[in-house]
């Protein structure tokens, strides 16, 4: 690939020597580049789609979060009854009804967005013939909603 | 993933935490009857330690993203911490009765 | 009839001469049919004759002419100006080094295409006389999509990943090792899975999804990239469970 080096077949070649190239300019990387809005997708989401797709990632941990609580709240089962309802007392408090609130948000942020990236992704073969994409997401939701209430009804009690 | 089911335990403890359901739908006595249940502590298990992992790969990713490089260190971080939660949520489940 | 306007703002940038590059803004007239690249042909053929930029079918099948335009990656070639705002900034291809003006360098992709080895690799070898490889249109199908790839590289330029780890062996690669890897001729995958299966390859993913969206010929290296990573992951936990199985 290097034309100073001879000709095609490698026979040294007279001619006069190139000056090298100036090196290439190198865009650096802004580390608000999820915020900037330099970048337009196509999507409806535009100048927002990193910043969704931060919002996206961060939603796992909001979850685990949650999670972190909720393992507590189990683990109280071990410590008897008073130690158990003084927790559940809790739920109450504005400060842990605003952390559920957000913690419902992200994690329906999270399923729904997982579902429209992977619903498409996936490939499920029915005989010879693939799923279309549109009803692997419909079916997604479908199992979502079954197996939801399921364990809706196991919880709360039926 | 089992993110998707953990809108249903956020959703009942919302719900109770607003009033639209009595403090007596997560009873001690219910709630240790069901966490009793071999099957429910699977369950439980597989709800907490899936989306820890989940969660700890998603979030070195992202601070990767944010311009931090040091993969190594963060990894290690993440994913100890998802086991040290993970095994937590196996001891409590084991602990209660 | 007075002719329409457009603003066009373009990144120039001579190399050992400018520090970085500047935008330069020039007013060109269109027509209904009028493209980005006719644009940039006006000005270079009227008024800037140093504007350097990649061009070549103008009609979407080549992959040369990738652009950033009001953002978004795109082919000038098929970006239509009655579609866009009276002002349009056009930019090189984002996550590539600038060459001059509006052309990058994108030797990295092309190292990238031979590291993922993205040609047929026989299953067993065939003398030409003992004909052709036969593939049903079931066959061919589980890999077309993915053999529409015009090497573009918009799908490079919409993924911040390769943006912040340039190790990343990228959307269109991956799609590619993907595509031989569904075709019933190919039997490459061992040769390939270092690099695709590696920590560069598919796993660097975070699945923005914004590589399938650009992508002019609608590959869908997303998809391409999730379905690898399942593969391999059943991959190693077959091998895991049964390591005679072993391929």
């Amino acid at each position: 690939m290097d034309a100073q080096s001879g000709d095609a077949l490698g026979r040294p070649v007279s001619a006069p020597s190139r000056p090298a190239a100036p090196p290439a300019f190198h865009r650096p990387v802004r580390p608000d580049w999820w915020l900037s809005g330099r970048y337009r997708s196509p999507s409806t989401q535009g100048t927002r789609a990193y910043l969704l797709f931060m919002l996206r990632e961060l939603s796992s941990v909001v979850v685990a979060l949650f999670l972190v609580f909720y393992l507590v709240q189990i683990a109280r089962l071990s410590s008897g009854q008073g130690v158990y309802d003084a927790f559940v007392a809790t739920l109450r408090s504005p400060v842990v009804v605003l952390f559920h609130l957000i913690a419902l948000a992200s994690a329906i942020y999270h399923a729904v967005t997982w579902w429209q990236l992977n619903g498409v992704v996936m490939v499920v073969r029915l005989g010879s013939s693939t799923v279309p994409p549109r009803q692997l997401v419909l079916g997604g939701y479908v199992l979502w909603a079954i197996a939801s209430i399921a364990v809706c009804l196991i919880l709360v009690g039926f | 993933m089992a993110a998707l089911l953990v809108t249903v335990h956020i959703s009942v403890n919302l719900l109770v935490g607003v009033g639209l359901l009595g403090t007596d739908t997560l009873s001690y006595s219910r709630l240790s009857g069901l966490v009793a249940n071999p099957i429910v502590k699977l369950y439980l298990l597989a709800l907490f330690a899936l989306p820890f992992f989940h969660a700890a790969h998603r979030l070195r990713g992202t601070i990767r993203d944010l311009g931090l490089h040091a993969d190594r260190v963060v990894g290690f971080l993440c994913y100890s911490t998802a086991i040290v939660g993970s095994v937590w949520a196996l001891a409590v489940l084991l602990g209660v009765p | 009839m007075s002719e329409r306007t457009v603003s066009l703002t373009v990144m120039r940038y001579r190399p050992g001469v400018d520090a970085a590059p500047t935008p330069a803004t020039y007013t060109v007239p269109f027509r209904e049919d009028t493209r980005v690249l006719d644009a940039l042909n006006y000005i270079k053929d009227q008024m800037d004759g140093t504007l350097s930029y990649r061009w070549s079918c103008r009609m979407g099948v080549c992959g040369s002419c990738g652009m950033m335009v009001n953002g978004t990656p795109k082919l000038t070639c098929s970006a239509l100006l009655r579609d866009l705002p009276p002002a349009v900034t056009v930019e090189p291809l984002a996550n590539f080094p600038i060459i001059r003006d509006l052309v990058v360098d994108i030797d990295d992709f092309l190292r990238k295409l031979s590291a993922v080895k993205a040609w047929l690799i026989p299953d067993s070898p065939k003398a030409i006389a003992a004909g052709e490889y036969l593939q049903t249109p079931e066959q061919v199908e589980r890999y077309r999509q993915f053999s529409q790839c015009i090497n573009c590289t918009l799908c490079y330029a919409a993924c911040p990943v390769y943006g912040i780890q340039p190790q990343f062996v990228g959307p269109a690669a991956l799609a590619l090792a993907h595509r031989y890897k569904m075709d019933s001729r190919d039997g490459g995958w061992s040769e390939r899975a270092p690099i695709v299966a590696g920590p560069e390859g598919v796993w660097e993913c975070e699945f923005v999804g914004e590589c399938s969206l650009v992508c002019p010929k609608h590959v869908d290296p997303a998809a391409a990239i999730q379905r690898t990573k399942l593969s391999a992951s059943m991959e190693w936990m077959r091998n895991l469970v049964m390591p005679w199985a072993a391929r």
